[in-house]
């Protein structure tokens, strides 16, 4: 999309994100990190077959997910660790007053 | 940039700390999945937290039996994080080959989707794999 050289080769290839993408997948906890894996997948097969435009899009929407997976993973899982501790205070604060 | 791969390493190493020395099986402000929780299903990353509990205390048996994924990927993240280091040290774009042939990602949707499946079938094979 960015790049308008077709045919031409550019400098990098674009980041592919797999290795994040597979973090992840194992700790985030999140199917979205499967979705990830599928842009990586797409950055490599495009930029291998000639299609560097395209190798770029699929690195942005792989970074994009990756992102969002990790996000979501960790505002999720701060969110379980208040309700666990809630409800840990609450029970022992109706253990103390019973 | 350098400040940030700092940072990094103080934060894996904190991580490390944590999980090596509490059992997050006995304590329950440790994160649950989500995704367990909402559906009852193992995801392909459930059980990583034991796992990485049982590794960092040299128990592999016990990791895979909780997340044979989180083991098998180890090999390719070491060897992922040696290129990566050394580029960030020698100044030069080193990188992990394999990682951008057309398959390698191919493969790898296919174990983890493959994992994520299997690990929620009732059989033999399945009940291992959960975690």
């Amino acid at each position: 999309m960015e790049s308008q050289n077709f045919g031409q080769p550019p400098a990098f290839r674009p980041k592919n994100w797999l290795v994040e993408s597979i973090l992840v997948t194992i700790f985030c906890c999140l199917p979205l990190g499967i979705v990830s894996i599928v842009n990586a997948a797409q950055v490599n097969s495009r930029y291998n077959a000639g299609d560097y435009a395209g190798a770029q899009a699929a690195s942005k929407e792989a970074g994009k997910w990756v992102k969002i997976a990790f996000f979501v993973g960790i505002a999720l899982g701060v969110i379980g660790i208040v309700l666990n501790v809630l409800i840990g205070v609450g029970a022992g604060l109706l253990g103390s007053f019973s | 940039m350098q400040k940030l791969y700092i940072v990094g390493l103080f934060v894996l190493a904190g991580v490390f700390l944590l999980y090596g020395f509490v059992n997050p099986s006995t304590y329950s402000f440790f994160p649950q999945c989500p995704f367990h929780v909402l559906t009852g299903l193992d995801c392909p990353g459930c059980g990583s937290q034991r796992a990485l509990h049982s590794l960092l205390n040299g128990n592999l048996k016990e990791a895979a039996d909780y997340n044979l994924l989180l083991v098998f990927s180890i090999p390719l993240l070491v060897v992922h994080f040696r290129y990566k280091a050394a580029s960030i040290f020698t100044g030069r774009d080193i990188r992990f080959r394999a990682l951008d042939y057309t398959l390698t990602p191919i493969l790898i949707f296919i174990l983890v989707v493959g994992f994520a499946v299997l690990r929620n079938l009732p059989t033999e094979l399945g009940n291992y794999l959960k975690a």
